[in-house]
């Protein structure tokens, strides 16, 4: 057992690090350490070509981008390049990505979750909650890179609900949350009674 | 604003309403059960990334993560979380996971500085660590050593590693990351109440009508309070107003109501012109009562250097930097700053000698006179001129915005709620602007209220929690406590049952100075404790040097291997934040805590682990002699003190320190651990070969516990009381002091505060920093005057505008600005190795405007070169993004190893708090 382990490691630095030397023992050269594979002196570890963000104009058939755990808030498959910014008055995500629009323009419509104040789990009848209205916070969109590094997260989904293209957090939001039974230490309670 | 209290009530209300149980949910929402999945099994933990302290419930099967959501529990983000937040399941699952020590080796398999990375044993590299460490501190003492420590250190582990360098090792060389990120709002804190940290807390957001951000991109850099703060504005769109002050557009600028884009530095400018207003125009609107009742004026030196080195001729330094460091020195009174300075003595074109550099925190009380005087060159028309920083907006609109922030900040029954976080405190006047903030809240009476007061934001997620409650700086010790206070050293050296005269009272050297201490052989041997300090210091290039051509010995422990590591002799693979138990102190002052989830990857082991086993390696012996610090101060040796504590010259600094007869009194298992693993104190079913070569089963005792329970003993009956462990573990956090088992929202106001209650007034501000101080007036103090007692009472401070050290010129044309992004967390070390957060923003950006672009002759996606007078990176240009600047200004972040901007920064420091100034230096952009 032990062995394995320690050859896992090895290889992991096998094949993840430039490799110099002959020998039994591995030598591994810090420029092939981290992310930029060049020394620390060096001015740049940028390549010359650009990244490009994934996808086209919203609406025009863009493959939906998997969640890889259950209820991870799923990435933008469309390009947002063009799109009016975030601001009080104006927010384009909304135009067609509300439930009442979205089964119209083909778009995938925001979950419950997003129609409910968590904070007074309060149901907002069908109105967005608006401390969701920075819909960047949380999905962003992607760009057309392999990883410099893989990672090796295997995520899970609720068997009977969850899945990479469905979820439902009100139904599992409180799975598992336990809270303090004496409630001796919610203080807002405190203060009310006060 | 008596009305404040119902207001609150009824806030608690819906609240309470909601976390009460037997609360009514929403239909589709299902009641907590402790029953899920088939073999998942949930528990609370804390967010690893920002100051906000989000509650994350982690799932685990077969000892591994497998998802993770926003713990609806949670006070702060009750079951939301940001990007980065929901990333968290992925982040200790890179490929390229640090598993086993690295040491660098020569051809005959001994360490050689110059040679490459060998996986080693625990044990070997405990052995060169410690010969290495033995090496210098034997022969040049214990001022020859350091710790780079960190804000994101659990609680417990900058506890022992505090412990180990204070009590242990008799340094006072530890400082952390921190320093870099929140030591101007401590100084501002200390220095205006006498005590660190917020008076307010989150609920202020629910509370107040009136959100102003100073140089805090909320949106971005605190996601989940600005959705707090989006969901309060977009909801009373009508009364509640927000403003935004920054020196480019962000998307906090986005939701603002106002938008002030400031010429950097000029924020002190624009407080004063805030309190201007209020003294000279809207004198009805001093809250008299509370000025007179709580506070008095103050002032302090303004020819305080910038915190650079104060020989511009060091012999590393090239040629191009010299004239900037010269102002280190002295410099000539701009014609900007010459108004704001003739107060206090100084004229357009006059030199400013720096006297003051070294004693730039003394402070002495003014008349309101002397404070009002100090405040008349702050004219519309003055601060306009010194602050308009977009050069394209015409300055009579910048005037109106400038107007209208004043009325709202005046404006009678108005709550106003003053974020702030990197902007002001990194920031060469970090402390001066930190205080100016409290001027003018407390002149209007709005500081320490439910939705009113001025409230620093912190950036790491235990900042508060283990960099400043447990006092990891070079002066601190816990419960903000000092060590240059013989009744503090004496209270500590009794808590942790070590000699009288054990804890050095020389202050140690600070972050940058750490590093300055390096290249100058001074400090031979650095460990890096959970952070990057190579990736994070500006002027990087002088660091890379000291750590790679000066005869010293770096090690660095970490999860990845990020610059610092790339730049070490000897890399430790470290456990992360769910592979060990832990706490942090969030920006609330709420203190939560977690238990180990997972086991770690390959070798790792956490950081508390590799301080405690390093501890093994020293005998009383050893450490507890006599040691010259100075030419002044000799440290006696303790070991005959220690004798007749009964320790043995031959006992370890583990024995002592960590594995005492109470430390063993803290049995594992705990039931409060029931059902989880607890690597320190049971080992793990990796059998480590740990420090000794032999498998490592465990300390039997439980240390963390331990820990905690000794920790809590500074701060309990003195204002910074915490509950005991197993509380941490049952609720959501609690905000300190938590006396009689209730926490405390408001701080200093004798309605939920308990200490300042026990005062009988209405406010107390109990901090005991500096309360006894001389009068004076802005020239300076008056030794012929009685020193004034300000017990209770905050100081109101005058402080002027002056220029940053390094103002854009003809050769280096473009202010710099850097800081962070939403997707990634600080240098990037964890989130660049998300496939989704790195694919979101792949490469820190130079953010510029369209016309800075054309000017080049670049476009979108080309790249650039960054120069400054220090170094030089390449980054891609980004005209249309999340960051919009003046045409003045560049923004590059600093997360990205590819584009590593700290070369380009400038290493200058408020003189005060020791915090570099990264948001602006001079660079000049040019295509690459």
């Amino acid at each position: 057992m032990k062995r394995n382990v320690i050859s896992i490691v090895t290889a992991v630095i096998l094949g993840s690090t430039l490799l110099s030397g002959a020998g039994k023992e591995v030598q591994i050269a810090e420029e092939s350490l981290g992310l930029s594979k060049v020394s620390v002196d060096a001015d740049t570890g940028l390549v010359e070509k650009p990244f490009v963000y994934k996808g086209t104009a919203p609406g025009a058939g863009n493959k939906r981008i998997p969640r890889t755990y259950d209820n991870q808030p799923p990435m933008i498959p469309h390009d947002i390049s063009e799109l009016p910014i975030i601001t009080q008055e104006e927010n384009i995500c909304t135009s067609c990505h509300m439930p009442d629009v979205a089964p119209s323009v083909g778009a995938i419509a925001v979950p419950k979750s997003h129609l409910t104040n968590l904070r007074n789990m309060t149901d907002l009848k069908g109105e967005l909650y608006q401390g969701r209205w920075n819909c960047t916070q949380c999905h962003a969109p992607q760009a057309e890179l392999d990883p410099v590094v893989m990672n090796k997260f295997k995520g899970a989904y609720h068997k009977k609900i969850g899945g990479e293209y469905k979820t439902n957090l009100m139904k599992t939001l409180r799975e598992g949350v336990i809270e303090d039974p004496s409630g001796s230490f919610d203080l807002n309670k405190d203060l009310v009674a006060d | 604003m008596q009305e404040s209290r119902r207001d609150f009530l009824k806030a608690s209300v819906a609240t309470a309403a909601a976390t009460a149980a037997g609360m009514v949910l929403p239909s589709e929402v299902e009641a907590a059960s402790k029953v899920g999945e088939s073999g998942w099994r949930w528990d609370k933990a804390v967010c690893r990334f920002c100051g906000t302290g989000c509650g994350v419930m982690v799932a685990t099967k077969n000892d591994k993560i497998i998802a993770v959501k926003g713990d609806p529990a949670a006070p702060v983000n009750k079951g939301l979380n940001c990007i980065k937040g929901y990333f968290l399941a992925k982040i200790m699952y890179g490929a390229d996971r640090l598993t086993q020590p690295l040491l660098r080796v020569g051809a005959n398999g001994e360490f050689s500085k110059k040679g490459k990375f060998q996986p080693v044993s625990w044990e070997r590299a405990f052995d060169v660590m410690a010969d290495k460490f033995k090496e210098t501190y034997t022969k040049n003492g214990p001022t020859s050593v350091g710790i780079f420590g960190s804000g994101q250190y659990t609680i417990h582990e900058g506890y022992a590693a505090l412990k180990l360098m204070k009590a242990g090792f008799r340094s006072n060389n530890i400082d952390p990351n921190a320093r870099h990120c929140m030591a101007s709002a401590v100084a501002g804190f200390m220095q205006t109440f006498g005590i660190d940290e917020p008076a307010g807390c989150y609920d202020d957001i629910e509370l107040t009508d009136t959100i102003v951000t100073w140089g805090a991109n909320m949106a971005e850099m605190h996601p989940i309070l600005w959705s707090r703060v989006s969901d309060r504005k977009l909801t009373n769109k009508a009364n509640v107003k927000v403003v935004n002050l920054s020196t480019y557009t962000t998307r906090t600028s986005d939701l603002a109501d106002i938008e002030i884009i400031f010429r950097p530095n000029s924020d002190l400018a624009i407080w004063n012109y805030i309190a201007h207003e209020i003294v000279y125009n809207h004198p009805e609107a001093i809250d008299w009562k509370y000025v007179k009742d709580n506070t008095v004026f103050a002032t302090s030196w303004v020819n305080t250097g910038y915190g650079m080195r104060n020989n511009p001729n060091h012999p590393k330094f090239r040629a191009e930097e010299k004239d900037t460091v010269a102002k280190e020195v002295s410099k000539k009174v701009s014609n900007l700053e010459a108004p704001a300075l003739k107060p206090f003595g100084y004229d357009a074109g006059e030199t400013m000698k720096m006297t003051h550099n070294v004693n730039a925190s003394e402070s002495w009380v003014i008349s309101f006179e002397e404070f009002k005087r100090g405040l008349a060159p702050y004219t519309l028309d003055y601060t306009a001129r010194v602050a308009k920083g977009n050069p394209n907006e015409d300055i009579e609109e910048f005037k109106k915005k400038l107007k209208a922030l004043a009325d709202l900040y005046i404006e009678k029954g108005r709550k106003v709620v003053s974020f702030w976080t990197m902007g002001m405190n990194q920031h060469t006047r970090g402390t001066w602007v930190n205080s100016q903030s409290y001027m003018v809240h407390m002149l209007l009476g709005k500081q320490s209220k439910p939705g009113a007061g001025a409230f620093s934001l912190t950036g790491q997620p235990s900042a508060c929690g283990t960099a400043r409650e447990v006092g990891t700086f070079s002066h601190r010790l816990p419960a903000d406590m000092v060590v240059t206070n013989p009744k503090h050293r004496e209270h500590s050296e009794h808590i942790w049952k070590v000699p009288k005269g054990t804890i050095n009272p020389v202050p140690g050297s600070h972050f940058v100075k750490i590093m300055r201490d390096l290249e100058d052989g001074k400090v031979k041997w650095a460990w890096v404790q959970v952070n990057n300090p190579w990736q994070d210091t500006a002027n990087a290039n002088h660091w890379i040097k000291a750590a790679r051509e000066m005869d010293n010995f770096i090690v660095c422990s970490d999860a990845y291997p990020g610059i610092s590591a790339k730049v070490a002799d000897l890399i430790l693979p470290s456990a992360m934040i769910y592979e060990k138990w832990g706490g942090y102190g969030n920006a609330e002052r709420r203190t939560q805590q977690w238990r180990q989830q997972v086991t770690p990857v390959g070798q790792a082991m956490g950081d508390l682990w590799q301080t405690a086993e390093f501890a093994k390696r020293f005998t009383l012996a050893e450490v507890w002699k006599e040691w010259k610090i100075n030419d002044k101060v000799t440290l006696p040796s303790v070991l005959d003190e220690a004798k007749e504590m009964g320790y043995k010259p031959t006992d370890t600094l583990f024995d002592v320190l960590f594995a005492n007869k109470e430390a063993r009194s803290f049995k594992w298992p705990d039931p409060i651990g029931k059902g989880f693993m607890n690597t320190e104190a049971g080992g793990d079913k990796r059998n480590i070969l740990g420090s000794d070569g032999k498998p490592f089963k465990g300390y039997g005792f439980f240390i963390h516990k331990y820990i905690w329970e000794e920790y809590r003993k500074f701060g309990l009956g003195h204002g910074h009381d915490l509950a005991d462990f197993d509380t941490y573990h049952r609720v959501r956090g609690l905000k300190w002091p938590v006396v009689n088992g209730k926490e405390t929202q408001w701080r200093f106001n004798a309605k939920y505060d308990p200490y300042a209650k026990k005062t009988g007034r209405e406010f107390a501000f109990y901090g005991e920093f500096s309360k006894v101080i001389p009068q004076g007036t802005l020239a300076g103090p008056d030794a012929s005057k009685p020193k004034v007692d300000l017990s209770n009472k905050a100081k109101i401070y005058m402080h002027p505008y002056m220029d940053p050290p390094e103002v854009p010129t003809e050769d280096y044309p473009l202010w710099l600005c850097t800081g962070r992004v939403l997707e990634h967390w600080h240098s990037g070390t964890m989130t660049m190795r998300v496939p989704e957060l790195y694919r979101a923003v792949p490469e820190a950006l130079c953010y510029m405007h369209p016309e800075t672009a054309k000017d080049i002759g670049v476009k979108d996606g080309q790249l650039v070169w960054v120069e400054s007078r220090r170094g030089k990176v390449k980054a891609r240009v980004e005209t249309r993004g999340r960051n919009r600047p003046p045409k003045s200004l560049v923004y590059v972040p600093w997360f990205d190893e590819k584009v590593y901007i700290n070369k380009v920064c400038l290493d200058a420091t408020c003189p005060i708090s020791k915090q570099t100034d990264y948001k602006k230096c001079a660079v000049k952009v040019y295509k690459a």
